[in-house]
């Protein structure tokens, strides 16, 4: 319904949006709603509004969601004089798809620590995500309880860190004891998320994804770089490699492995096979022919936790074991 | 009873110290957030809002600083309306944080527009009206958590301002680490601190452990010396000296209550009523299926004040069960408080929660 045929309300979606009511008698109301389902319009949304002359503007305080429908009203003396309706279209992206598990091994030791979920796109977060991805037996049973429910998103939103409870992987813990490790070796399992988990704006999965793997013996032994193969490049071209002799965390690979030449670090970029046991190293730069040093930090953890500096579930009033070598020396030859 | 005015004190505290003197020449301007993980107020208004993902944490004047009388007005439907308000549905609504301006009474919600992946700090003043916490040209500073740190923060599980600091407990993405930052008041724009790790002997685990947690955190003073309480995943109750939180000192926890394992710990606050002192903390029982204490996996426990100082410790620290059944009066689950998902002292008869249902009511402290 129209005031005087002068009344109306319009949108200028480059601004925000705002929206615009011309010709707005003196005392008017302006607010915007959430259209709900049944076509009922819900309690006004956040807004700052504001009058010039005859012409009143209302900006929504927070980003309007895509996939909703807003109306924008005027009332006077509390009767709605004029509506618009305005639908924020949802973007043409298909529904999210995951792209990446890690760890991808295979096989997987049973007092594994965490998983990690790459998306293509990024997913929607909030604590359910927690009841969206179970650990499946080989019997067909979800193994009860066993996340960790601390949400630990990447920046960008499209990778999960998401942990098994601690509790349940050391050794002597009640929690362990009283409800049983969530992995036990031997075993067969597989990842298995929901259909349900969503875009932030509300776009299904659609369909069950699986993971599988095979929980092997526990691994409760601290890294040590002296058993790894490191295979230098000759001088110039090509790459450095280093093989391992367990599977590791390669994002911790990216961030506390580190490679020196005449004390100085290199910037590199490493690529990791699908065993996680081989990393392999690129120099933006020729490698010089002479003495280079890998070094690991104490964060470095294998797929267990382990480290070269304790063990996962050590127990701190023990002695202390002595920690393996942090850095170790390689040289690099001249190209015949 | 001594305990009973520690945390009484410590509570008190706030309350006479200057905005002045927790900021220093605040910047004027716009605060931009990645994720709200945690806020909590500081002394006279000053709101600390941590952002683990953009690896900082302001702290804002809100100039809320005006004490009025009275109850809290109860809003049923609560988290269906705060959805509407932001324009969206309640499955795209996340609570994450709130908290009871101690002065104001106004309770601040931080939430999580999960279509836009926008978070959102509104305000509700005692009478239930709701309005958005203006974050443009305002009086702030911004904390940056350090960049060099070898294991970057990404989460913010809770903070403290304690004798003068600011204490955060927080987490990293990928390494499995514990780590408190500490910042010395007055806070400056752009002014960083410390990051330590911490080793906590965990009762229910009987062992020492350095890189569980914490999940939250409280201020406690005994016989003048400075603590923080934090509670952890199954749950031991541990208090740290502050003055053992500097450069180069491994931080040992002192674990002095044992709530029972299977709880994860959501809030927790300290009062005093008819005299005694006693601490609520809210956990999220993800062994409820299992062994439930309660109708719902949303429970809570009260404890004596005075356990705080009880000089059995660490393995010897007092357990709230004997087995199944329970072991001591002084820690008891809080009956009325089965459902709750957050909470927050209103007053020391009172609290402020949000129930399972999404409402927003008040609860009597037992």
């Amino acid at each position: 319904m129209m005031l005087a045929g002068i009344l109306a309300i319009s949108i200028i979606v480059s601004e925000g949006p705002k929206f615009v009511a011309a010709d707005a008698p003196s005392g008017a109301e302006f607010t915007l709603h959430r259209v709900v389902g049944n076509g009922e319009a819900s309690h006004p949304v956040f807004s700052t509004v504001s009058r010039k002359g005859d012409t009143l503007s209302l900006v929504p305080t927070f980003p309007l969601s895509p996939g909703e429908t807003y109306e924008a009203r005027i009332s006077v003396d509390g009767d709605v004089k004029e509506r618009f309706e305005y639908r924020f279209q949802e973007s043409s992206r298909p529904p999210p798809k995951l792209v990446r598990v890690l760890p991808d091994t295979g096989k997987v030791p049973a007092n594994l620590l965490k998983f990690y979920l790459e998306f293509d796109q990024p997913v929607r977060e909030g604590r359910t995500i927690f009841d969206q991805i179970h650990i499946v037996d080989e019997d067909g049973r979800k193994v009860y309880s066993p996340w960790r429910r601390q949400e630990l998103w990447s920046e960008d939103g499209k990778r999960l860190t998401l942990w098994i409870h601690p509790g349940r992987i050391k050794q002597g813990v009640n929690l362990r004891q009283q409800l049983g490790p969530v992995l036990v070796p031997g075993k067969k399992y597989e990842l298995l998320l929901d259909a349900s988990i969503q875009s932030p704006e509300g776009k299904k999965l659609g369909k069950t994804v699986r993971h599988p793997f095979v929980a092997t013996a526990d691994n409760r032994s601290k890294l040590d770089i002296l058993r790894w193969n490191i295979k230098p490049p000759v001088s110039g071209e090509g790459t450095l490699v280093i093989e391992t002799d367990r599977a590791l965390d390669p994002f911790l690979v990216e961030r506390h492995l580190r490679i020196f030449h005449d004390d100085e670090q290199l910037d590199t970029s490493v690529k990791w096979s699908q065993s996680q046991t081989k990393f392999i190293f690129s120099s933006p730069q020729p490698w010089q022919a002479g003495s280079y040093r890998m070094e690991v930090d104490e964060y470095l953890e294998d797929l267990a936790g382990n480290t070269a500096v304790r063990v996962f579930d050590t127990d701190l009033e023990l002695p202390t074991e002595e920690a393996s070598p942090l850095a170790r020396d390689f040289v690099i030859s001249k190209q015949r | 009873m001594k305990h009973a005015l520690c945390l009484f004190v410590c509570s008190l505290v706030y309350s006479f110290v200057s905005a002045g003197e927790v900021i220093k020449e605040p910047h004027s301007g716009d605060i931009e957030l990645k994720r709200i993980n945690v806020i909590h107020f500081g002394p006279d208004g000053v709101l600390l809002i941590a952002d683990g993902a953009g690896s900082q944490i302001f702290a804002l004047e809100t100039g809320d600083t005006e004490a009025v009388d009275g109850e809290f007005t109860q809003i049923g439907g609560f988290q269906t309306e705060l959805a509407s308000r932001m324009g969206i549905g309640q499955d795209a609504l996340e609570i994450i944080d709130f908290e009871v301006n101690p002065i104001s009474k106004s309770l601040y919600v931080a939430c999580l527009n999960k279509k836009t992946r926008t978070p959102a700090l509104i305000r509700i003043d005692r009478e239930g009206a709701m309005s958005p916490v203006n974050l443009k040209g305002v009086k702030h500073v911004r904390i940056p958590l350090p960049a060099g740190d070898k294991a970057p923060v990404s989460v913010i599980t809770d903070m403290v301002w304690i004798d003068g600091r600011l204490i955060a407990s927080a987490r990293c993405n990928e390494e499995f680490a514990s780590k408190i930052f500490s910042v010395d008041g007055p806070l400056q724009h752009e002014k960083s601190g410390q990051v330590y790790s911490a080793e906590t002997f965990h009762v229910a685990h009987n062992r020492w452990e350095t890189k569980a947690p914490m999940s939250v955190m409280i201020p406690y003073e005994e016989d003048g010396k400075h603590y923080i309480v934090g509670a952890f995943s199954c749950t031991p109750v541990v208090k740290y000296p502050i003055d053992s939180i500097k450069p180069g000192a491994v931080i040992k926890g002192i674990s002095q209550i044992e709530l029972g394992s299977g709880n994860r710990p959501l809030d927790m606050f300290g009062y005093s009523k008819e005299g005694k002192s006693s601490v609520l903390t809210n956990t999220f029982r993800f062994h409820h299926e299992k062994r439930p204490y309660g109708p719902s996996p949303h429970l809570a426990f009260r404890f004596d004040g005075e356990l705080l100082a009880a000089p059995e410790v660490n393995e010897k620290a007092i357990r709230r069960l004997k087995g199944t059944t329970p072991n001591t009066e002084q820690i008891e689950v809080a009956q009325t408080f089965h459902g709750v998902v957050k909470m927050s002292r209103f007053n020391d008869k009172s609290a402020v929660a949000l129930n399972e249902a999404g409402d927003l009511v008040t609860i009597a402290l037992p």
